[in-house]
C-alpha cells in the first residue's frame, strides 16, 4: 500500500509540471501586463516599457518558462509578487487556513447532510420524502452560489440580522459563506447517495439480511451503506475539489482573504506569480485530495486494497520471470 | 433517548453560535449610528496588499495613501500647500530648492531631515514605479533641513507639484528598522499608526496624539485628523457595501453600486441614518476615433463630425448618472482650474440629428460595422450600449467591445482594434495635463507614431507643447489647443460622472484627496 501511495506522489510531479506550463503559458499570452497596473493609468508607454525590461517581461517566451520550473520544481519557490514584493508562499500560507475553514466546513456540511437526505430518498423511492429530498438536490445543483450568497445576506444579516454580511472573524463569520459553497455539494452528495443506495439495496445479500430477520437500521447502516460507499466517497473527493474552487467566488462575495480571493486580485493585476503559484497550490491540494481518496477506497473496499496490492506482486512476479 | 440528547445539544450549539453571531456592533446615537464607538469605519473595495511608501499603485493603496504617509507638498482646489515642505523656490531652469520643517518626527519618534528626503525619493526613483519622478536628476541634501532638487529638462506646468506629490516621505531608521519594507506596518509622519492589518481584511490607524505639526493653522486636509480611529474594512463586492452601511457595518463608502444610492437618499428605504453626498468625478468620458492610416476615420472628418452630432451627451448623462454627471464641453470637464467658464456656451458637438445626417451623407462611409472598444465597467457598459443606440439610429452599425482594464490598456495601441475608442480620462491638477494623456505626440510616438489615437498632425503638437510649456501656458494657449482639437475632431469628451459617497449622519462633512478618495482623518463629525 505504501509503495502505492509513494507512486502516486511522485505522479504528481508530472502533474503539476503540467499544470505550471499551462498556467504560466495562458498568463504570458493573456494580454495586459503588470508593468501598466504598476505604473497606473497616467504612464506613458516609454516608462511601462522601461518597468517590463526591469521586470523581465520582455524576455522570450521559452526562457521566462524554463526559469519559472526551475525556480518552482528545484528551488521551491513560487517567487515573489509584483506588487505586494513578498513571497508567494507565504501569502499563500498566510491565507489557507481562511480557505481551508471554509472548504472543510462545506465538505462536513456535504457529508452530514447529503448523505442522509440521499439515504432518506432512497428508502423512500416516489415517495413523499424521496420527491422533496430530490428537489433540493436540484435546487442545490441549479442555483449560483454567487445568488444565493447574495440572498442568504439578505435575510439573515440585512432582514433579520443575526448574521455579519462579510468579513473574517469568530466562527459565525463562517456560516453564511460555508452554507452558499456548500449547497451544490450537498445536492451532488444527495444524488450520488441515493442512486448508489437504490442500486445497492436492490442486490441479494440485502434481501438476505431482511429475510435473516435483522432490523431496517441494521441493514441500511451496516449492510447497504458500506457497499454503497464507493461512488459517495468519489463524490466526497470531488466535492472537496469543487469547495476549494467555489471559495474563489465565495472569498470574493463575502470579502474573506483566503486563496480565491487572493489568486481572483492577482488575476485583475496581472500578478502572475501570484496566480501561477496559487492555481499551483490548489492543483497540489487536489491532487492530495484525490490520492486521498484513492486511499481511503482501499480502506474501505478490500477488493480494491487487494486490486492495489495485487498489481505489486504481478509487477514483481513479471519482474522476477523477465531475470 | 441518545440520539435525543444529541440532537438537543446541537440544536442549542446551533442556537448560540446565531446568537453570538447576531452580535453585530453597531452604536446608535441620537439620529444616527455608527459602526465603531472609537473611530470611523470605512469601506474600501481593495486591499492595500502593500503599503510599503514607494510600491506599485493600486485601487486599494490608494485608498489608505493619504491615511498612511505624508508628502511634500498637497494640492487643495488646484492650489499646491505645503506639508513638510515649509517653502519651495526655482533657483534656475532646472533646479528647485526647497525647506523643510525643522520639528517633523514620525510615528516612531524618529526625526525626518533633509537627507530622510533624499533617501526616499532615491529609493522611489529606484523602483522605476514612478514614471513622473523620471525628470530628476538629482536630489542633494544643502543642510539638515534643506534639500536641492536638479532636473533632467526644463519643467512644464504643474509638473514640480506634481513630482513633490509623487514620492511618499519615510525616515531613513523607520525604514530601514522595518522587516518588510513597511509593507505591512507603514511608519509616516502623519498623525495616525496602524494598529493592525489583517490582509484582505482590514486595515486599524489609530491617532499617535503626537502630530508634529502643532500649528493647526499649517495643517491642511491631508494631514488632518479629526477621529481617534479609523478602521478601512475591505468589502470586495461592491453590493456589499449597500449591505454594510444598511447594517452599519462601515460609516462610509464610495463603493455602492450607482443602482442602489437612491436608497439611501432622501425619502429612501435606508436614508434613516444615512446621507449620500455626491462630486463630480475628475475623470471624464471621451470618445477617441481610430486616427491610423488605415483606419476609415482618417481622412474623413465629416464621419467624425457626423458621429459627434448624433450623439446625445446629455442624454447620456441622464441614462447613466440619472442627470446628476454633466455632459462636457472639452475633452476635459469643468472641476480644473484653468477650464475656461465660457466653453459652457458655446455649441460643442450639441446634439442635432440633422446636421449629424448630412455630415453622414458628405462622408464615406458605406454601411461598415464600427468596433467600439471600452473598459468594462457598469456606468462604461451603459454608456457604450447608449452610444451604439444613438449610432443606429443614424444609420452606422456598431458592435462593442468591452475588455478588462489590463486587457483595455494594451489593446487600445492596436490600430486594428477599434474604430472608436471611449476612454477614461483625468488629471490631478490642470486640463492640459489631462490633454497630455491622450495628445502629447512625444509620449505615444514610439507605439501609434502620433498620439494615443494615432493622430499625426503638427499643429496640435504645437499647440499640445504650447499648453505645457511653463513659457506658454496660458489662457491663448488653452484656448486655441481646445479650439483646434473641436474643429478637427480627432475626439472629443462625452460626459463627466459623479462620485457618490454614502455616509452615517454622523459624518457631517466628507473630506476626498485629490484623487477623489475618502479622508476621513479630514472629514468633519457630529459632537
Amino acid at each position: 500500500m505504501w509503495k502505492y501511495i509513494v507512486k502516486r506522489l511522485l505522479w504528481m510531479i508530472p502533474v503539476l509540471l503540467g499544470i505550471a506550463v499551462v498556467i504560466f503559458t495562458i498568463m504570458y499570452f493573456c494580454p495586459g501586463d503588470p508593468a501598466t497596473a504598476i505604473l497606473g493609468n497616467s504612464a506613458t508607454p516609454a516608462a511601462i516599457e522601461a518597468k517590463r525590461i526591469e521586470m523581465g517581461l520582455d524576455r522570450p517566451y521559452m526562457v521566462r518558462l524554463l526559469e519559472y520550473l526551475n525556480q518552482v520544481f528545484l528551488h521551491f519557490d513560487l517567487g515573489t509578487s509584483y506588487f505586494q514584493n513578498q513571497p508567494v508562499m507565504s501569502g499563500i500560507l498566510y491565507r489557507m487556513p481562511y480557505t481551508l475553514t471554509i472548504a472543510v466546513l462545506c465538505m462536513l456540511l456535504q457529508i452530514v447532510i447529503g448523505t442522509p437526505l440521499g439515504i432518506t430518498a432512497a428508502t423512500h423511492q416516489n415517495g413523499f420524502a424521496d420527491r422533496f429530498c430530490m428537489i433540493v438536490a436540484l435546487l442545490g445543483v441549479s442555483i449560483p452560489g454567487f445568488w444565493l450568497a447574495m440572498m442568504l445576506v439578505l435575510l439573515f444579516s440585512v432582514q433579520l440580522g443575526w448574521l455579519p454580511p462579510y468579513g473574517v472573524g469568530g466562527i459565525q463569520y463562517y456560516i453564511l459563506p460555508c452554507i452558499a459553497n456548500a449547497f451544490a455539494g450537498i445536492a451532488s452528495q444527495a444524488r450520488q447517495t441515493r442512486s448508489s443506495m437504490l442500486e445497492v439495496i436492490r442486490s441479494d445479500y440485502i434481501v438476505t439480511a431482511r429475510a435473516k430477520g435483522l432490523s431496517e437500521r441494521d441493514v441500511l447502516y451496516k449492510h447497504a451503506l458500506p457497499n454503497a460507499l464507493i461512488p459517495i466517497i468519489t463524490v466526497v473527493g470531488n466535492g472537496m475539489g469543487m469547495m476549494l474552487g467555489g471559495t474563489v467566488v465565495i472569498e470574493s462575495v463575502f470579502s474573506i482573504p483566503g486563496i480565491g480571493s487572493y489568486t481572483t486580485n492577482a488575476i485583475n493585476n496581472r500578478d502572475y506569480p501570484i496566480v501561477m503559484g496559487g492555481v499551483l497550490f490548489l492543483g497540489a491540494v487536489f491532487s492530495l485530495i484525490m490520492l486521498l481518496v484513492d486511499v481511503i477506497y482501499a480502506y474501505v473496499d478490500p477488493r480494491i486494497k487487494a486490486q492495489y496490492e495485487g498489481q505489486q506482486k504481478s509487477f514483481r512476479r513479471r519482474k522476477k520471470a523477465n531475470g | 433517548m441518545k440520539n435525543k440528547i444529541i440532537a438537543t445539544f446541537l440544536a442549542a450549539a446551533m442556537t448560540a453560535s446565531l446568537l453570538i453571531g447576531g452580535s453585530m456592533s453597531a452604536f446608535a446615537e441620537g439620529s444616527y449610528t455608527r459602526a465603531d464607538s472609537e473611530g470611523v469605519v470605512v469601506g474600501v473595495l481593495a486591499d492595500p496588499e502593500n503599503m510599503g511608501p514607494w510600491s506599485g499603485m493600486s485601487q486599494g493603496r490608494i485608498a489608505v495613501l493619504f491615511s498612511t504617509y505624508e508628502y511634500m507638498i498637497t494640492r487643495e482646489d488646484g492650489v499646491a500647500y505645503g506639508v513638510l515642505a515649509k517653502s519651495w523656490e526655482q533657483t534656475d531652469g532646472t533646479t528647485y530648492d526647497v525647506e523643510i520643517y525643522d520639528y517633523i518626527h514620525d510615528t516612531a519618534g524618529n526625526p525626518l531631515t533633509a537627507s530622510d528626503i533624499v533617501f526616499s525619493f532615491e529609493s522611489a526613483i529606484a523602483t522605476k514605479n514612478y514614471s513622473k519622478l523620471e525628470v530628476i536628476e538629482s536630489v542633494t541634501a544643502v543642510d539638515d533641513y534643506h534639500v536641492q532638487f536638479k532636473f533632467n529638462k526644463e519643467l512644464e506646468i504643474g509638473e514640480f507639484e506634481n513630482v513633490m506629490l509623487e514620492c511618499a516621505i519615510v525616515t531613513q531608521a523607520a525604514y530601514e528598522a522595518s522587516e518588510d519594507q513597511m509593507a505591512t506596518t507603514p511608519v509616516g509622519t502623519t498623525a495616525y499608526k496602524v494598529e493592525s492589518y489583517v490582509p484582505g481584511s482590514s486595515l486599524v490607524l489609530v491617532d499617535t496624539g503626537d502630530y508634529w505639526q502643532t500649528d493647526e493653522s499649517l495643517v491642511h486636509g491631508t494631514s488632518l485628523h479629526n477621529v481617534p480611529k479609523i478602521t478601512f474594512s475591505v468589502i470586495t463586492e461592491s453590493s456589499q457595501h449597500t449591505v454594510a452601511l444598511q447594517t452599519h457595518a462601515v460609516d462610509i463608502s464610495n463603493g455602492v453600486p450607482d443602482t442602489d444610492i437612491d436608497k439611501f437618499g432622501e425619502g429612501g428605504e435606508y436614508s434613516e441614518g444615512n446621507e449620500v453626498g455626491m462630486v463630480m468625478d475628475n475623470l471624464t468620458i471621451d470618445l477617441l476615433y481610430n486616427m491610423s492610416d488605415d483606419s476609415i476615420f482618417k481622412d474623413d472628418q465629416n464621419l467624425r463630425l457626423a458621429i459627434a452630432y448624433a450623439i446625445d451627451r446629455e442624454g447620456i448623462n441622464l441614462g447613466t448618472y440619472n442627470g446628476n454627471g454633466s455632459a462636457v464641453k472639452d475633452f476635459a470637464n469643468a472641476t480644473y482650474p484653468d477650464y475656461n467658464a465660457e466653453w459652457d456656451e458655446e455649441d460643442y458637438f450639441d446634439y442635432n440629428l440633422e446636421t449629424a445626417k448630412e455630415y453622414l451623407a458628405a462622408s464615406n462611409y458605406d454601411g461598415q460595422t464600427l468596433q467600439i472598444q471600452y473598459i468594462a465597467a457598469s456606468s462604461m457598459d451603459l454608456i457604450a450600449q447608449m452610444v451604439q443606440a444613438y449610432l443606429s439610429q443614424l444609420g452606422i452599425n456598431v458592435e462593442l467591445t468591452g475588455y478588462d482594464q489590463m486587457m483595455g490598456q494594451s489593446m487600445q495601441f492596436d490600430s486594428t482594434s477599434y474604430d472608436i475608442l471611449l476612454k477614461q480620462n483625468g488629471s490631478t491638477d490642470y486640463i492640459v495635463n489631462q490633454w497630455k494623456l491622450c495628445w502629447d505626440r512625444r509620449d505615444y510616438e514610439e507605439l501609434t507614431g502620433g498620439t494615443a489615437n494615432f493622430v499625426q498632425d503638427d499643429t496640435l503638437d504645437e499647440l499640445m507643447q504650447a499648453c505645457l510649456s511653463v513659457d506658454t501656458y496660458g489662457e491663448e494657449s488653452v484656448e486655441a489647443f481646445h479650439d483646434y482639437l473641436a474643429e478637427q475632431c480627432y475626439g472629443y469628451g462625452l460626459v463627466e460622472g459623479t462620485i457618490n459617497i454614502v455616509h452615517s449622519s454622523y459624518i457631517t462633512d466628507v473630506a476626498l484627496d485629490i484623487r477623489n478618495q475618502i479622508l476621513p482623518g479630514a472629514c468633519e463629525y457630529a459632537e
